[in-house]
């Protein structure tokens, strides 16, 4: 079911946490809110769960065609999975599981064995067929999320909205469980929308990605489209690294008019070419500072000649053993590609 | 051998430490309770028997431990409901009304007890109203369907000894409550409401059976403290034989008959009472402390 918001806005006392702010999410896509804390993601992802509800008379949200803006979130039909889990401590994973449905009225309540197979089936689905006896007490952070995501999904919600879902895990069982998600949400096809910061985790398995700053929509698009073009400074910085180079530079930079009197290009640091300074013909002259090595990925930072700061530069391993790099190398800088020049900043 | 293994540690002085807790504690607690038994131990089984389960004994052991235990029932409700209201509702006057709870803990006894009784007593300011000889039931009746209504009688009455338990219990279940209730987040509520839970249900299958071993703990606390309170009971009670006196009470004068009568091991009637009330205690206790531990069994990782 897709999920369309409005015009929605949202004050604090004299704090802004949305302004006006549009969403469209298309049925059974998996979409990221990506933004700094603060940019009002989560209260967004609140007013869609109706957690929190948006100021009068500002805007509404609608699931497929139907207007929710009032209905309280018990009937909205969303699962909800909470940064910090909020599972039911007093309860084993397959009564937290169960919750849900246990609490409808009697006319609407499965009948005991129809839940049990329910648990069942989603245990098997979260892959912890086992533990459906333990207490969240007892359980990893990992399973633990795990747990509260089949609880969200008992309920067969026609949404599922997760706030932060990884947040409180650590890098691995995080990288683990994000492409998890991905692989399940493949299998199911259910509405999903994530919030989180990091800009990673949303560019690896969301279909489209909203980038949210200070109580406003910044850009919307699929990972690669919002990492090749972004449309603003802000979504610029905060999407992946990027040298902001201050011109004039010695040599083409492609697309625009070098060389320039003044103004500043965004290039990433693996759309810069680096070469010794003996064996170039064109480029920014500058010095090698600092070589990073660890990783698949060397980081070189390299100190303009003139004076203009610090540009970041990613190579390959290879290349770098190849060309035989070290500190205080002088060497020639060259654009390959910038991805904006000359943002009114 | 040393009876615990020697392992480095940061904090040094455990050896030194540990023995002063143990001299400390035998000191204040352990010499002075075991004097009970031994002085007790004077009397022989007829005698003890005699002393602690005479009718007029049995009789104070009940008001006593029903009175308490319905105070530490009252205030198990009723605290957990204020606990719940000072930690979740922000109002003005909150910290007032904090501070207010903490009152029962700070004021003399004596003090307490004088100001129940001249407000209970047949002339108080509630007393009048309520008493059958007070300026209302004195003059009227209440006929409620038959059933003739002639009034209560709270001060001199063992009602007035459950209300002065009241009193001085309640600190001790609000203030053992509000910090688990802190911790409680308000995310559960909201994720018992987005699984479809009415707010009645969030409270009794959420909020309810995660404060049970708090609400437990802060129930023994004000039981043992109505168990042992003197001081703001003597005033109110009336101290009627066989009615409203309470243990303590009835320790106090088996001291002072014996040492008026100069018995022949001295105040081992009293001891003998005391026995009782010590052992029947920690029974009681130990029990809620099983309960307790039952009812935190999901805790364990």
């Amino acid at each position: 079911m897709s999920i369309t918001a409005t015009n929605i806005t949202k004050t604090f006392g004299n704090y802004t946490a949305l302004n006006a702010v549009n969403l469209h999410v298309p049925s059974g896509k998996l979409i990221a809110l990506l933004g700094p804390s603060g940019s009002g993601k989560t209260t967004l992802l609140r007013i869609i769960a109706g957690l929190e509800f948006a100021d009068q008379g500002s805007g509404n949200i609608l699931f497929g065609d139907e207007d929710v803006t009032n209905v309280p979130p018990g009937k909205r039909g969303v699962g909800f999975v909470f940064q910090h889990y909020a599972l039911f401590r007093h309860l084993s994973v397959a009564e937290n599981i169960a919750f849900g449905l246990k609490v409808r009225k009697r006319a609407e309540r499965p009948d005991k064995a129809t839940i049990a197979a329910r648990v069942k089936e989603l245990l098997h689905l979260i892959q912890l067929e086992d533990l459906g006896g333990r207490y969240p007490a007892q359980l990893s952070g990992g399973q633990r999320q795990r747990v509260a995501l089949a609880r969200a999904l008992a309920v067969q919600p026609k949404v599922l909205l997760l706030d932060e879902p990884f947040g409180a895990l650590d890098a691995k069982v995080r990288r683990d469980l994000r492409r998890w998600l991905r692989n399940f949400h493949d299998e199911i096809h259910l509405t999903t929308v994530f919030v989180t910061h990091d800009q990673e985790e949303a560019l690896e398995i969301a279909d489209e990605v909203v980038i949210m700053n200070q109580a406003r929509v910044e850009q919307v698009g699929i990972p690669q489209e919002v990492y090749d073009r972004p449309t603003t400074p802000f979504v610029h910085k905060f999407l992946g690294n990027v040298n902001q180079i201050v011109l004039p530079w010695s040599g083409l930079i492609p697309g625009t008019n070098v060389p320039q009197e003044d103004g500043i290009a965004f290039v990433r640091p693996h759309d810069i070419e680096l070469v010794h300074f003996n064996t170039g013909r064109d480029g920014d002259p500058a010095q090698v500072v600092d070589i990073h090595a660890a990783g698949p990925v060397a980081k070189v930072a390299v100190k303009r000649n003139d004076g203009k700061g610090i540009v970041d530069v990613e190579l390959s391993r290879a290349y770098l053993d190849q060309i035989r790099l070290r500190e205080g190398d002088h060497v020639l800088l060259r654009v390959r590609r910038p991805v904006a020049t000359d943002y009114a900043i | 051998m040393s009876l615990f293994s020697k392992q480095r540690s940061v904090i040094p002085g455990f050896g030194l430490s540990f023995g002063f807790t143990m001299f400390y504690l035998s000191l204040i607690v352990l010499i002075p309770l075991s004097a009970v038994f031994i002085r007790t131990s004077g009397l022989s089984w007829g005698e003890f028997w005699n002393a602690a389960f005479n009718a007029r004994e049995l009789a104070s052991y009940k008001v006593t431990f029903l009175s308490s235990f319905a105070a530490a029932g009252v205030n198990g409700i009723f605290g957990t409901i204020l606990a719940w209201v000072l930690v979740r509702y922000p109002f003005p006057g909150r910290r007032v009304i904090d501070a207010l709870v903490d009152l029962p803990f700070a004021l003399p006894t004596a003090v307490a007890g004088i100001s129940l009784t001249a407000i209970y007593s047949k002339n108080g300011w509630i007393g009048k109203w309520l008493d059958p000889e007070g300026v209302f039931f004195s003059v009227n009746q209440i006929n409620l369907f038959g059933l003739k209504f002639e009034g209560i009688k709270v001060a001199y009455s063992a009602l007035g000894i459950f209300v002065a338990m009241t009193f001085i219990g309640l600190p001790f279940v609000v203030r053992t409550l509000q910090p688990v209730i802190e911790e409680l987040e308000p995310e559960l509520e909201e994720a018992a409401s987005t699984l479809g839970a009415s707010r009645l249900q969030a409270l009794y299958k959420v909020i309810l059976p995660q404060l049970v071993p708090a609400v437990l703990t802060g129930f023994a606390l004000a039981f043992a403290r109505a168990l042992g309170e003197y001081g703001s009971i003597v005033f109110i009670s009336g101290n009627q034989p066989n009615k409203t006196e309470i243990t303590p009470f009835r320790i106090i004068t088996k001291l002072e008959e014996s040492n008026a009568a100069g018995a022949a091991v001295p105040y081992a009637t009293a001891t003998a009472v005391a026995v009782v009330m010590l052992v029947a205690s920690f029974v009681l206790l130990f029990l809620i402390n099983l309960l307790q531990k039952w009812s935190r069994r999901h805790q364990e990782a």
